[in-house]
């Protein structure tokens, strides 16, 4: 997909969109510039999370092979959404010390990220534990399968166990961005370019796996 | 069907009952673990809240334990396979769900009382301890039957099974744990049981929707 | 599942582990009255080959059509109408020969008393009782052929059935083959040249 090349030009226009056009916030300085790279981390993350859990109920319902590459989709989108939430979660934590005054405080969005961040790890403990074994694609598959199954639980249970502290003007209940049109205009540039990324990485790796692959099987034993 | 899920749930009684090792391990484990808290707690009365959560903790470990059994013993003993061609795989799914459902409340119901005797907990209401014991077990054991079958095929690593199983179990014990204090206080835990049921029927129905795909050999 | 009639067809089933490839290109047709032999050198693939007719197993490329009475049956295999014997296929250790028995029967949909005549006729009878520990290798042989033609599949996949077998067992299984062979397919992988006798076709892996 060519599209993904947009990367090019909506990256460098977010970082000089976030540190030279965007104006700081009222009380958070010239901090609130992570903004700009942690909010779309976060939001990569979930939006890999979501891809690999798609993509692994797509590849265990394909049994006529007609996505031959949809194996290593899914786990190449886990690799980056893990990526993108040890990021997301590095600097939402320098953050937080800054802002609340210590790197940790059991907030929602933090513990929402740290499930996360359990998710994957148990995932990349399966993988490792299937190394080899023929079947090790289908048994990962099913796991993600599983796990985005327990997701929504997650949404309803996190907040009742965790009070707040994430600043309620940035991102209220009724999920409405309160922010300056600059801000904003920032901001959004910033979620499509590290979108963007996210797709340009993910067709890379993906590229990647299929030589890989093609090396693997190619005769040369 | 039901046929097969009875003839599958007799074979794995009947077998369990002649060696009775997993689960003979999984009930000394959940009372040494138990033992362990309260003499570690060296008889100082603890809140509602931690004897909540020790509770659980305790009984989510002795599960791990001894549910990924049912399905390891298939695979190393080799007889994976005469299960494979003999039952269709629903009913193994079933068979094995039912078994584990009746592990965890033989574990559930030997910690109960000696956790209630060492650690001096008094249940305000007792009713409503048992329906949230119930209903988390049942979460807990609907969960990770189709994990374990994962875990069997992966070879059984040590520990593999708990840390892939608890993330998933983390909401049910989240409000296992709520509903379990609200019951030594005397509340009502009538929403905690209604979501773990809901918890273990959407867990269950997608198990069985993934079970084909992990059953099958490559 | 007696008198029903099955073809099987095999069309360039190929099988590939990893980054090895155990066979390609495998086609055959076998219907109910024919029996073939896979044969193969070691590693040639032949228990592969069976684990996949049998469904157990599903092919990296090519395809498997099961007609049962005429209609097509899933891709998995159908479940009822195949019976295996093979070394990876093991009963209950803990379990006496007739609780294998009787658990296969059940999951099957088999009144367990149909197996009676067959520990007769394998010769198991004396040692119906006792728990599969204690069986030799040859009982144990034995007692997955007994499971294996419990429920009359009218497909019969037999993975080294002489394996372990005295004279007499073999002559047993020759007879007891012989007179399944009118309604049943029958497919033997083997290098038993005397094993191999039994059958009609061959299939033979390189």
């Amino acid at each position: 997909m060519a599209i993904t090349r947009l990367v090019y030009i909506f990256m460098p226009a977010a970082v000089i969109l976030a540190f030279c056009y965007a104006p700081t916030a009222a009380l958070l300085g010239e901090t609130s510039r992570l903004l700009y790279f942690h909010v779309p981390l976060a939001w990569v993350s979930v939006l890999a999370f979501a891809v690999s859990g798609i993509a692994a109920i797509v590849f265990l319902a394909d049994k006529r092979g007609r996505f031959p590459g949809i194996e290593d989709s899914f786990h190449n989108s886990a690799s980056l959404g893990t990526l993108t939430a040890l990021l997301a979660t590095a600097s939402g934590s320098v953050w937080a010390k800054l802002m609340w005054g210590s790197y940790w405080n059991w907030d929602p969005r933090q513990t929402s990220i740290i499930i996360l961040l359990l998710i994957y790890s148990a995932y990349f403990s399966l993988r490792s534990a299937l190394a080899g074994k023929p079947a090790r694609g289908r048994l990962s598959a099913a796991y993600l399968v599983i796990a985005m199954t327990v997701m929504p639980f997650f949404v309803f249970v996190v907040p009742r166990v965790f009070l707040s502290l994430h600043p309620d003007p940035v991102i209220n209940p009724d999920m409405k961005i309160h922010l300056e049109t600059e801000m904003r205009l920032a901001l959004i540039v910033s979620l499509v370019a590290f979108s963007l990324l996210y797709f340009y990485l993910l067709e890379l790796l993906n590229r990647l796996s299929r030589i890989r692959n093609a090396a693997e099987v190619s005769p040369h034993e | 069907m039901l046929d097969a899920i009875a003839g599958n749930l007799l074979k794995d009684f009947r077998i369990e009952f002649r060696r009775r090792f997993a689960l003979n391990i999984a009930l000394s484990f959940a009372a040494i673990t138990t033992l362990a808290v309260s003499l570690t707690a060296g008889g100082v009365r603890l809140a509602a809240q931690t004897q909540a959560m020790l509770f659980w903790i305790i009984l989510f470990f002795s599960a791990m334990n001894g549910l990924a059994h049912v399905f390891t013993r298939e695979e190393e003993e080799g007889t994976a396979l005469f299960l494979r061609v003999t039952s269709p795989a629903a009913a193994v799914y079933t068979a094995k769900l039912l078994f584990n459902i009746a592990v965890i409340f033989i574990i559930a119901a030997v910690i109960s009382p000696l956790y209630a005797f060492f650690l001096n907990v008094e249940v305000a209401s007792p009713s409503a301890f048992a329906a949230a014991t119930c209903a988390g077990c049942l979460a807990i054991a609907s969960s990770t039957t189709v994990l374990a079958a994962i875990v069997a095929k992966a070879g059984s690593r040590g520990s593999l099974f708990t840390i892939i199983s608890f993330p998933v179990v983390l909401p049910p014990l989240w409000i296992a744990i709520g509903a379990t204090r609200a019951a030594i206080a005397g509340n009502t835990v009538a929403e905690g049981v209604v979501f773990l049921l809901a918890f273990s029927g959407a867990l269950i129905a997608v198990s069985y929707m993934l079970f084909g795909h992990i059953w099958i050999e490559e | 599942m007696r008198n029903s009639e099955i073809t099987i067809r095999a069309h360039s089933l190929s099988k590939r582990f990893d980054r090895t490839m155990i066979f390609e290109g495998v086609s055959f047709s076998l219907g109910t009255g024919e029996s073939i032999a896979v044969t193969g050198p070691n590693g040639s693939g032949k228990s592969t080959l069976c684990d996949i007719v049998a469904g157990i197993r599903r092919p990296t490329g090519g395809s498997l059509e099961y007609i049962l009475n005429g209609t097509a049956q899933s891709e998995d295999g159908p479940l009822n109408a195949i019976g295996i014997a093979s070394p990876r296929v093991n009963p209950y250790d803990e379990l006496t020969g007739m609780e294998n028995v009787d658990f296969a029967a059940r999951a099957r949909g088999v009144d367990p008393s149909t197996a009676l005549p067959l520990f007769e006729s394998f010769g198991l009878n004396r040692h119906r009782d006792k728990a599969l520990r204690h069986y030799s290798s040859g009982m144990r042989q034995r007692l997955k052929l007994i499971l294996a033609v419990l429920h009359r599949p009218p497909l019969l996949i037999l993975d080294e059935p002489g394996s372990n077998l005295d004279s007499d067992g073999k002559r047993q299984l020759a007879g007891y083959i012989e007179s399944l062979r009118a309604h049943t397919a029958i497919v033997i992988a083997t290098n038993d040249r005397e094993d191999a006798m039994l059958c009609a076709g061959a299939v033979s892996l390189a």
